[in-house]
């Protein structure tokens, strides 16, 4: 029989450890609690409450609840009642006096073209309804859109309370008055095209980087001190220098009379005429994203390959590998855990940037953050945006999940 | 710790003076040439008369930032220097101040009251007329060689096969359609007439056979001083762009540069004062000096855009050489306005409240079109 | 890198291409910064290398862009100047405080849910920041916060923490737990310890936490585009360098780009310096 093992104020040892650990845990959790905290309050709530944005149209809802109701015993098959066209009346007039006729406007144009200048000339006319005549009639008098019973259907959907169709629109489709989803009209299609081109640059750049961090991580590896300190000056001179400044650099050098065009035209390469056009489209977003997001698949890997001991390769020559052999089968393999690193790293700033594009790329180099930016701050469809947003997360947050598969998030470096 | 403490109280009384308010106005226009006529023709006069600052805050045009501004309480501008389309929108959805206009303006120095002695009625009941402008096009006479013959029309600005080189056009919708059906023989007057019977898509087919021209090619500018640049730098041959612009790069900074009236729109501007501004009531006080007869012949003294006072074209014209810059002297503006007769023989009229309407599946299908060029 | 004598040819022809290969990504990396310097010293108005530049005659150089960025009108260089600095400064002292605090707790073996408040923690840094500005925008608008010196000062400590929270867990992960047992069991009180050993130890970690912070917040351009809302009065250097590159390429901006990269050299200096007092303290080689 073992003794009860007790410590020296009489507890018992293991009831004692526990405490210990209990209390270490809540030091642990309280250490990190204020940050915690902050970062959810301050920035993880305030993601999820945007992206509801993307399906709430409470506020819209709000403005016409009443017409909202009535529209639900109506079926949409033919023209609304009166009962409709009435409540419709006075809401609409409750909106004029108030002044938020014009974004009832701006929302159900949203549903329809050609909502906005209905609702203006309506509003306008309004003062002039008979109240005891027939409201259809009137309203049709004023506009003869009022006839087109589509008008009444996005009327009706317009003041749901909840909607998804902005997700379609994200992928360039659209729901129809009679539910069916359809493409949209060729010459409007634009989100998709971003998609893929998003796709495409985040994969491109991400290979580009690669391929150009490889053979200059394993040189910075294997050089002396002296020499790798003095060349990693040039990794990290551009890693810590603004992104604006860096983009700037671009611009002079791709410009059509920019530096690169000029030495090309001064050596003769290139007739003065004929001018590269090496900037906005996607050639400038192209170059100036590989450049700008170099150090970050240079860093890592050049972490992982300080590590490998140069003895391997020696041993695997020296047992009569061929140097190409024993690099792909001893050194490649080991520097994995640096390459997924720097790539995932590379693919995650690289699917999001905007202020390159947008400053490089001009209308043919700009991704799909530059189409966020642009519902945001000039067209205002904030729900198209969030929906936008909510989409670009989903695909961040895999990728990150991925990361953490591969390599786990304790394991990044920077630098 | 009580280093640190010292070192926050420092930072403290370093920001502390740039929260100081004096009494100040925040004027927001187009920058450049513009906002400088505009600051030496009536902010400066206004601002040595009143002791009230007057600051000038550039924006490329556009109601998202005042509706940002709006939804999230944080309102800093007061007055805004729009195009006739927005003053319709943010009227409409309460953005902007309702004037009552002969209350609140002044009568001209001719005696009219205000709401005559401006030539044109306001497109909403939020705006104050400001000046009539023009969009046309310039080309570098330098840089380029056409073999003798210069492009004099609005279709020789589509026809990159006879005068091959970039252009440069506006960023968004507006101008470029109107430009573009004029040059597929549309008849002026008629423009949007045709806008609405599939004219968007027309317009849009005829600047994709100019930007995909290999012969041709487009770049945007969606700031006003952009385009002399381009032209001048070499980056872009012809370029759209305001009267004023191209007169200011021609007159003040000599660039080798010719505006070609054919095809031009003539458009009004206006100011709108903002509901809920920092400073709403020293706003309409300096609004109120700015649109006076002297206020909007003062900005003329420095940039080629007419006036929208009837008394305030009287004004220059009796004292003509009006125009006056260090680098030019003494000019004669009347013939380099918008107005002129010479300048006048085939222009389109801007339609705002097309431009309102529409506005969504203006830019929707713009937007789209940039995208896929 | 010398070849043995025995290289085979095949080899060193190999072995010379990847030199030239290496070179031709480092001047890739670094040459855009440096054609920026000498065209800030243009004297004139346009952004290319002109005959007198290249033929280095003294009077095709001059400092007026550097002259026009001080006394200029045009663009508020030095209220944007003074605000980056402050809104980085303060941004900073908030993201150091909570992201170490933060990285001593996660630090710590008996840290509960650790992967996923890690996660949480970093998200700021992987989260493309369109999206962080726009959520950050609504919820600072709700708060009345938008366009306003404190508002944006809490936008850049949420940008902030994750690099000091990723470097200073960096730093403690290579930490001898014996080295405080040893000093609790010699009688010093955890405060003490903290303050007298491990503090020391981790300064190195904290100070290049700081430097990112400080770096993220005054280089921020996409948040604060958002957040600071067309106010002239908030503006930063991030903020003017964009409003300027989008009408055209002016030589001021050139100067005011020179000024960056001579700060970020100094940024660099630090962080060396760091490194080696890091490698000296500990007695180990860098990571």
């Amino acid at each position: 029989m073992t003794a009860e093992i007790r410590t020296s104020d009489g507890e018992l040892l293991s009831v004692k450890l526990k405490k210990v650990e209990r209390r270490r845990r809540t030091t642990a959790f309280l250490l990190a609690a204020p940050l915690l905290f902050f970062i959810v309050f301050a920035y993880v709530i305030p993601i999820f409450q945007m992206l509801g944005r993307s399906i709430d149209n409470a506020e819209m809802n709000s403005f016409l609840t009443e017409t909202h109701e009535v529209m639900q015993t109506w079926d949409g098959s033919e023209m609304p009642g009166e009962d409709v066209t009435s409540t419709f009346y006075y809401e609409l007039k409750t909106a004029v006096e108030n002044k938020y006729h014009g974004k009832i406007a701006t929302r159900l144009n949203y549903e329809k073209g050609g909502f906005t200048s209905l609702i203006k000339k309506t509003s306008r006319k309004l003062k002039n309804f008979d109240e005891n005549a027939n409201f259809l009639d009137q309203f049709i008098d004023v506009h003869k859109k009022w006839g087109d019973i589509e008008y009444w259907q996005a009327l009706k959907r317009g003041t749901d309370a909840y909607h998804f169709r902005k997700y379609l629109t994200t992928f360039d489709y659209e729901q129809k008055f009679d539910g069916s989803i359809e493409r949209i009209p060729e010459k409007l299609r634009i989100n998709v095209t971003l998609w893929l081109r998003t796709i495409f640059v985040a994969v491109g750049v991400t290979f580009c980087c690669f391929i150009l961090a490889y053979p200059i991580s394993h040189l910075l590896s294997v050089l002396p001190t002296r020499y790798s300190n003095l060349l990693m000056i040039c990794v990290l001179l551009p890693f810590w220098t603004s992104l604006l400044v860096r983009t700037s650099s671009w611009m002079v050098l791709l410009q059509k009379q920019g530096v690169l065009n000029d030495t090309l035209v001064s050596l003769g390469f290139v007739a003065d005429e004929s001018r590269l056009e090496l900037m906005y489209n996607m050639t400038g977003t192209f170059i100036a994203m590989t450049q700008i997001l170099l150090p970050f698949m240079v860093l890592p890997l050049y972490s992982v390959m300080k590590t490998i001991s140069p003895s391997l390769m020696r041993a695997a020559t020296s047992m009569g590998a061929t140097p190409f052999h024993a690099f792909r089968k001893i050194y490649f393999p080991l520097t994995y855990a640096g390459i997924s690193a720097g790539s995932i790293l590379v693919f995650v700033l690289a699917i999001g940037y905007y202020i390159t594009p947008a400053l490089v790329g001009g209308a043919k180099g700009i991704l799909i953050s530059n189409r966020i930016a642009y519902h945001m701050q000039q067209s205002l469809d904030w729900s198209l945006a969030t929906a936008m947003a909510t989409v670009l997360l989903i695909a961040v947050l895999v990728v990150y999940w991925l990361y953490n598969k591969i390599v786990g998030i304790d394991n990044m470096r920077l630098g | 710790m009580s280093r640190l403490t010292k070192l926050i109280s420092l930072a403290a009384l370093l920001v502390a003076p740039s929260m100081a308010t004096a009494a100040e106005v925040n004027v927001v226009s187009w920058g450049g040439a513009y906002t400088e006529s505009q600051k030496l023709g009536y902010g400066d006069p206004y601002q040595e008369m009143s002791g009230v600052q007057v600051n000038w805050i550039d924006y490329s045009g556009g109601l998202s930032e005042i509706k940002a501004q709006v939804e999230s309480g944080a309102i800093t501008w007061d007055i805004i220097d729009v195009y006739a389309r927005d003053t319709i929108i943010g009227c409409d959805e309460g953005l902007f101040v309702e004037f009552d206009f002969d209350n609140d303006f002044p009568a001209g120095v001719n005696g009219m009251k205000a709401s005559e002695d401006f030539f044109a009625p306001m497109p909403s009941d939020c705006a104050v007329g400001n000046i009539l402008y023009s969009w046309n096009y310039a080309y570098n006479t330098d840089n380029v060689n056409f073999d003798g013959s210069y492009p004099d029309s609005m279709e020789d600005f589509f026809n990159p096969d006879k005068y091959p080189g970039v252009r440069s056009i506006y960023s968004s919708a507006m101008s470029n359609l109107e430009f573009a059906l004029v040059a597929d023989g549309v008849p002026a007057s008629d423009v949007y007439d045709y806008m609405e019977d599939n004219g968007i898509d027309r317009a849009l087919d005829k600047l994709t056979d100019l930007c995909t021209n290999p012969k041709g090619g487009c770049i945007f500018w969606s700031a006003g001083a952009q385009p002399p640049e381009q032209l001048v730098s070499g980056e872009a041959i012809m370029a759209t762009g305001w009267n004023g612009r191209h007169f200011n790069a021609i007159v003040n900074e000599g660039s080798p540069m010719k505006m070609v009236w054919d095809g031009q729109i003539l458009d009004y501007e206006y100011f709108v004062l903002v509901k809920g501004g920092p400073n709403q009531e020293e706003a309409m006080k300096a609004l109120q000096y700015f649109t006076s007869s002297e206020g909007l012949a003062g900005s003329a003294k420095h940039i080629a855009y007419a006036p929208f006072r009837i008394s305030s074209l009287d004004v220059i014209m009796a004292d003509e050489p009006w125009f006056y810059s260090e680098q030019a002297g003494a000019v004669e503006i009347m013939p380099h306005m918008p107005t002129a007769p010479a300048n006048t023989e085939n222009y389109v009229l801007m339609n705002p409240e097309w431009y309102a309407d529409n506005n969504t599946e203006i830019n929707d299908a713009w937007e789209a079109w940039k995208a896929n060029l | 890198m010398a070849l043995p004598k025995y290289t085979e040819m095949r080899y060193r022809v190999w072995h010379y291409s990847y030199l030239v290969i290496c070179t031709a990504v480092f001047v890739f990396l670094i040459a855009p910064l440096f054609v920026i310097i000498p065209l800030s010293f243009n004297a004139e108005q346009y952004i290319h290398f002109s005959d007198g530049m290249l033929a280095l005659q003294p009077e095709a150089f001059s400092l007026r862009w550097y002259e026009d960025m001080i006394y200029g009108t045009k663009n508020p260089w030095g209220i944007a100047a003074r605000n980056s600095v402050y809104y980085a400064f303060f941004s900073t002292i908030g993201a150091t405080v909570l992201g170490t605090v933060a990285a001593l707790g996660l630090s710590s073996r008996y840290m509960p849910y650790k992967q996923l408040i890690m996660s949480v923690l970093i998200s700021p840094m992987i989260i493309p920041l369109i999206i962080s500005g726009s959520a950050i925008f609504f919820s600072l608008a709700k708060l009345g916060l938008a366009a306003t010196f404190p508002g944006i000062v809490i936008a850049h400590i949420i940008l902030g923490t994750p690099f000091v929270v990723i470097t200073v867990t960096a730093t403690l992960s290579g930490f001898d737990d014996s080295i405080t047992r040893a000093a609790s069991s010699l009688g010093s009180t955890p405060t003490n310890t903290f303050f007298k050993i491990t503090l020391p130890l981790i300064t190195p970690g904290i100070i290049s936490g700081a430097l990112f912070a400080f770096v993220t917040s005054f280089d921020e351009i996409v948040v604060i585009l958002f957040v600071a809302g067309g106010d002239r009065n908030l503006t930063t250097i991030p903020l003017q360098m964009w409003t300027g590159l989008r009408e055209q390429l002016s030589p001021t901006i050139m100067a005011v780009a020179t000024c960056l990269i001579v700060l970020s050299t100094l940024i660099l200096i630090v962080t060396e310096l760091l490194r080696r007092r890091s490698e000296r303290i500990r007695g180990i080689s860098a990571q």
